[in-house]
């Protein structure tokens, strides 16, 4: 593998040196082909393979996407909370990117997990949306990374603004944290779980049948949208902010002249 | 069995305008910072 | 040697209260904000007797919020045109004593005109508003605002855009506190069994502590340079 032996993994991952070439790395075309295949493999899965939920209907299918990107967004939270914990012990700019990284693809998954949610929910509760704890909480998630991004948009001072921005996305994870926390405690939600205890005004569960290749559907997808996916989009992410910085290295060489 | 194929529809519809939007905005994020990069290297090589 | 712990977190807020008591200005601003803003709730909300006592607990808390990102906001510009700031961080005190002693002023502030709203909100509402309990739910829901929000306001002080930027940051990390808080104001309002609202009172006494402890953790981070 000729990546470049000398430097270690996070060094090539988030920083790329500059006596690397802007090529896609070998390794992150492979993820991406995989993640693609993956993709394609899981909405077979979710549209063919698993047999149709009959108290549901055709619109159950949608949960083998919609619970997998949530946790796919948390995932890609988490990757957020942890670059911001260790720029802020490392100070070095590479745990920086991934942390921004995180959110973007953390925001892009928690939408698609809100829509799918909501487009679900119509047929089954009648309601595009409800002020029950998990989906307001899961739109106050969304909202809390947003204003990262708004936060980081409002800082000029790079040091400042990454530094900020680790402290403000410990707080976001400690809120999310303290949410699922409510929502467990406090089940007063018509919200179904599939895993766990579920309130009696929760409509809409079903059960996970095995023989009828829903828990196999829900695997494969598990497996791309909550790690493929989310693994691949932040690297290619980081590459980005690489390649910023690249540019604006050059800048300052030219402005120096 | 409840009739409520056409939301499977919507939903699939929205997972791929969601994700869509994102990849094409690192596309083009990634089309004009290399086209910058170019143009800078370009200027200092002057 | 650094100076004692307690004895920052004291001369802090000595300082401030101090300062509030000569020009009477964070207070002045938050209470007239806050007996503002119920009015044009109860014109907002056209409800009748039983919505009314429903929303109070809401339109309480959203005030309370409100009014404390205003007085944080004007604390922090009040701190950072007299360079107070800079004065403290020469200092050999301890970070978050700094951290300690300003939130204890901006709890005071937001509990002061929490406990003014009370009584005027059950006047207005027409709502019978008095208990103990009342008392604490105000207490830890205002203590948790001040723990985050000093932090925050701190933070979007040294940004750009400033003042507009803290509801935005703010609010989404305040929205456990005020659930919690609003919880257990309806339930000790509308006279149910403590059992039912009581586990919203420990699960916001929970949020402030996990709140406390990462922002003192953190401040230090914010006021570096």
């Amino acid at each position: 593998m000729n990546i470049a032996p000398d430097l270690s993994f996070s060094e090539v991952a988030l920083e790329q040196p500059a006596r690397l070439r802007i090529g896609v790395p070998r390794l992150l075309a492979a993820l991406t082909a995989l993640t693609l295949i993956g993709v394609g493999f899981g909405l077979y899965m979710a549209l063919g393979f698993a047999k149709a939920d009959a108290k549901q209907g055709e619109i159950q299918r949608i949960f083998y996407i919609h619970m997998p990107a949530f946790i796919g967004a948390f995932m890609a939270f988490a990757a957020t909370t942890f670059g911001g914990f260790m720029y802020l012990r490392t100070r070095k700019a590479k745990w920086d990117a991934l942390a921004l990284a995180g959110v973007e693809v953390g925001l892009a998954l928690a939408a698609v997990n809100l829509v799918t949610g909501m487009i679900w929910a119509k047929p089954i509760w009648n309601a595009w949306w409800t002020w029950d704890p998990r989906l307001t909480l899961e739109a106050i998630m969304m909202l809390t990374y947003a204003a990262y991004l708004v936060l980081r948009a409002s800082i000029s001072h790079a040091e400042t603004r990454r530094r900020f921005a680790s402290v403000y996305g410990m707080l976001a994870i400690l809120l999310v944290i303290m949410v699922i926390m409510i929502s467990r405690i406090k089940p007063d939600t018509i919200h179904p779980t599939v895993f766990g205890p579920s309130a009696q005004q929760a409509r809409g569960t079903f059960e996970l049948d095995a023989s009828a290749g829903m828990s196999a559907a829900l695997g494969v997808n598990m497996l791309v949208w909550a790690i493929l996916v989310p693994a691949t989009l932040i690297w290619h992410r980081i590459r980005l902010n690489n390649l910023i910085e690249r540019l604006n290295a050059l800048k300052a060489r030219l402005a120096d002249r | 069995m409840p009739q409520n194929a056409e939301y499977l529809m919507l939903g699939l519809a929205a997972i791929a305008a969601i994700m869509s939007a994102y990849l094409i905005s690192l596309a083009v994020r990634f089309a004009n910072v290399r086209r910058a990069i170019v143009r800078a290297e370009q200027a200092l090589e002057r | 040697m650094q100076t004692p712990f307690f004895r920052v977190v004291y001369s802090i807020l000595v300082k401030d209260l101090q300062a509030e008591f000569r020009s009477r200005e964070l207070l002045s601003l938050m209470v007239i904000f806050a007996l503002l803003s119920l009015l044009i709730f109860s014109f907002a909300l056209e409800l009748d007797r039983i919505a009314r006592e429903e929303s109070i607990s809401g339109v309480l808390w959203v005030t309370v919020a409100f009014a404390s990102i205003i007085g944080l906001n004007r604390s922090l510009t009040i701190e950072r045109e007299q360079g107070n700031l800079d004065a403290l961080l020469i200092a050999p005190i301890h970070r978050a004593a700094i951290f300690v002693g300003k939130m204890a002023g901006n709890f005071l502030f937001a509990l002061i005109v929490g406990a003014l709203l009370v009584p005027i909100a059950a006047l207005i509402y027409n709502v019978p508003l008095l208990s103990a309990w009342l008392a604490v739910v105000l207490l830890l829901g205002t203590l948790g605002l001040s723990a985050v929000g000093t932090l925050l306001a701190t933070m979007t002080a040294q940004t750009r855009t400033r003042e507009s930027l803290l509801p935005v940051v703010m609010l989404p990390l305040a929205l456990p506190i005020v659930l919690t808080a609003v919880r257990a104001t309806t339930g000790i309002l509308s006279a149910q069994p403590s059992a039912d609202w009581l586990g919203w009172l420990q699960l916001l006494a929970f949020v402030d502590a996990a709140y406390f402890a990462a922002c003192f953790v953190m401040f230090e981070f914010v006021i570096e340079a």
